[in-house]
């Protein structure tokens, strides 16, 4: 849709074309002006001040904006915004800004132009009483931006109307998105006097470059001359491509979009494009002994350099989450550096993860990243790896995991349940440790199971404690049913020497307890452990 | 991060204290994308002066790197026929651009009245 390699949008039976039916959206390189053309698209609830942030970003860029048409004060197609600033890889970055129309009945205009982002900002009504259907709305919007092809679309959530009554601490908001599985950077604002307007879009621009660069690793930018170039090529290609479809949606009635049905449209749009697959990249040099000197790193920043994190959207994305609470780090006695950004990740670098030069530190890092890519089904999402500076121009490797539930607390939390409650967590546990172990020599080195590295509640990849490092990898090894039982045996018993007060009663549940297939197992083996303590 | 509105007020402030003031800027090293900026010149392109000092910012470290130099980059002084140009890092990722008439100013009130304005803003 955004370059001339394909013809113009084709015209199509359908009166509104899904965006598998366009261009792939890809970062492009203008011939004539030798500019990056780049799309940020702001999207969000009804009323919750895309155009503002828009105006207000054109005002604070001293651009104009354009808008197509208006019915009530409402934006029927889009405001077009042109910026023309910065610089990547010695060509001008030329953004093209985008704001989506809220109503219903103009959904499909809203995914059509979602279809060509190379970030989104989704601008949120953060007061207690708008937040409760932003997780789904945000799950919608991720479903349809996981259809793009090439590198991952970045999201950022620009929280606006902080000054208002009820605006819901950033720290609830992360916990709520956090409990939805969505990860995405946010940025406070106030749309109506320009606050945190410029850092929401700068932040954007950074992870499309991201997105780009990405790309320029996996073949270049394509050179070809923009199909859309102002606001009014948008307007006619919108046109064309819609047939009239929609011409008479917002004069019947101007409904604002409700959340649930745009979910549900997210919905439509199909399953999600298959797991990111990294290319392989050549082997690094295997990592330098750690110098000498015990000064506390400096840590990773959502600032690193585009290429020095991975993977390269959500990773930085990651990266800015972590930043925003405070980090404590320690040395442990055996050299690795470790912290906690509030209790919501854990910081890793290992004592060898220093490098003195940069290229050195990259290729450990893309060695690190094959390792995790090849892990996907095992390892938990949410965590990332980067190269950030260090003092005196040197360069630490971390990685960056988000701190999860894990069996080892459900087993912490079992001794104040009642006997009922501990014997249903106990099954609960192994049977969770004894499929984790079946499933963790899917990874692509041998992952320290134990207790405290596997998620709780079954849900998502089961792996989530922190990654060897590449100089410590060993080859994955099979895991058979005898080995996870012992394995699990050893991981367990602790935990039920702490629960010997409540024995008897326990024992008495799980010799009632009635479960077949991986259940019933998991069963029997706690009432093997419990019965040899 | 400080918001636009912090780093428009330490650049009203550097403005203040720098009388032949032309332009400034803070600006994003990554992208080279500006934060905030202000020209009292309707001639002088902020934003391509600000993304192609980025430019050498990033230049300027690398030839660190290459000579293996163990310190960080503070400022960047530089000196044109009328004018003084001024590129001081606030973050690793972060810098001022500031450009200023010489014949009102000199080099030691335009460094010492940026360090008072951008210290402590991030």
């Amino acid at each position: 849709m955004r370059g001339t390699r394909s013809a113009a949008v084709r015209p199509t039976p359908e009166p509104v074309p899904s965006p598998a039916s366009l261009d792939t959206p890809v970062v492009i390189l203008d011939p004539d002006s030798d500019d990056v053309v780049i799309r940020v698209v702001y999207d969000g609830p009804p009323e919750a001040g895309k155009t503002t942030s828009v105006r207000s970003l054109a005002g604070s860029l001293n651009r104009p904006v354009f808008t197509p048409d208006q019915v009530e004060g409402r934006t029927v197609f889009f405001d077009w915004l042109d910026y023309t600033g910065g610089l990547f890889e010695g060509h001008r970055i030329r953004c093209q800004v985008v704001s989506v129309p809220g109503q219903a009945t103009l959904a499909p205009r809203r995914r059509a132009l979602l279809a060509d982002a190379d970030v989104v900002v989704f601008v949120a009504d953060t007061r207690r009483e708008q937040v409760g259907a932003l997780p789904g709305y945000l799950q919608g919007l991720a479903r349809i931006l996981s259809r793009a092809e090439g590198p991952p679309v970045g999201l950022v959530l620009q929280a606006n109307k902080r000054d208002l009554p009820g605006a819901v601490p950033v720290s609830d908001l992360r916990q709520l998105l956090g409990g939805a599985g969505l990860r995405v950077g946010i940025v406070e604002s106030v749309a109506t006097d320009g606050a945190g307007i410029r850092q929401a879009f700068v932040f954007a621009v950074r992870l499309a470059l991201d997105r780009a660069r990405e790309q320029l690793r996996g073949g270049g930018l394509p050179a070809v001359r923009p199909q859309v170039a102002s606001g009014e090529d948008l307007l006619a290609e919108l046109r064309a491509s819609e047939s009239g479809a929609l011409d008479l949606a917002p004069g019947e009635r101007l409904t604002h979009t409700r959340l649930a049905e745009l979910s549900l449209a997210g919905e439509a749009l199909g399953e999600a494009l298959a797991a990111d697959q990294t290319p392989q990249a050549e082997l690094g040099r295997m990592w330098e002994p750690e110098p000498g000197g015990v000064r506390t790193p400096l840590p990773p920043s959502s600032t690193v350099a585009g290429g020095l994190v991975w993977p390269p959207v959500k990773g930085r994305l990651t990266l800015h989450e972590a930043n925003e609470t405070e980090l404590v780090l320690e040395r442990q006695e055996d050299g690795d550096w470790c912290g906690l950004a509030g209790d919501r990740f854990r910081l890793h670098s290992p004592a060898g993860a220093s490098f003195a030069d940069l290229e050195g530190g990259r290729s450990a890092l893309i060695e690190w990243a094959r390792i995790h890519s090849g892990s996907l089904a095992v390892v938990s999402g949410d965590r990332c790896i980067a190269l950030a500076e260090d003092h005196g121009r040197t360069f630490r490797l971390w990685q960056v995991v988000r701190a999860e539930p894990s069996l080892a607390e459900r087993l912490d939390e079992a001794p104040s349940l009642v006997p009922r409650e501990i014997a249903a967590v106990l099954v609960e546990c192994a049977q969770t440790f004894l499929e984790a172990a079946r499933l963790v020599p899917q990874a692509a080195c041998r992952l320290p199971l134990t207790l405290a590295s596997t998620r709780a509640f079954r849900v998502g990849a089961p792996y989530v404690g922190l990654m060897p490092a590449p100089a410590f990898t060993r080859p994955p090894e099979p895991c058979s049913a005898a080995m996870a039982e012992e394995l699990l045996a050893r991981e367990l018993t602790p935990h039920l020497r702490a629960l010997a007060a409540h024995r008897q009663p326990v024992a008495a549940v799980l010799d009632a307890l009635r479960h077949d297939g991986p259940a019933g197992r998991a069963c029997a083996v706690v009432r093997k452990l419990w019965a040899a303590i | 991060m400080a918001s636009e509105k912090d780093l428009m007020d330490a650049i009203h402030k550097i403005e203040a204290d720098i009388s032949s003031f032309i332009a400034a800027s803070f600006v994003d090293l990554e992208s080279g994308m500006t934060l905030a900026a202000k020209s009292n010149r309707a001639e002088f392109d902020l934003s391509v002066a600000s993304a192609y000092n980025s430019e050498m910012v990033k230049q300027k470290l690398k030839i660190m790197k290459a000579l293996n130099l163990k310190t960080h980059l503070e400022d960047m002084l530089l000196t044109l026929g009328d004018q003084i140009h001024l590129i001081r890092l606030v973050t690793p990722g972060t810098f001022m651009y500031l450009a200023a008439d010489r014949t009102g100013t000199n080099l030691a009130i335009v460094r010492t009245a940026v360090m008072k304005h951008t210290t402590g803003l991030f």
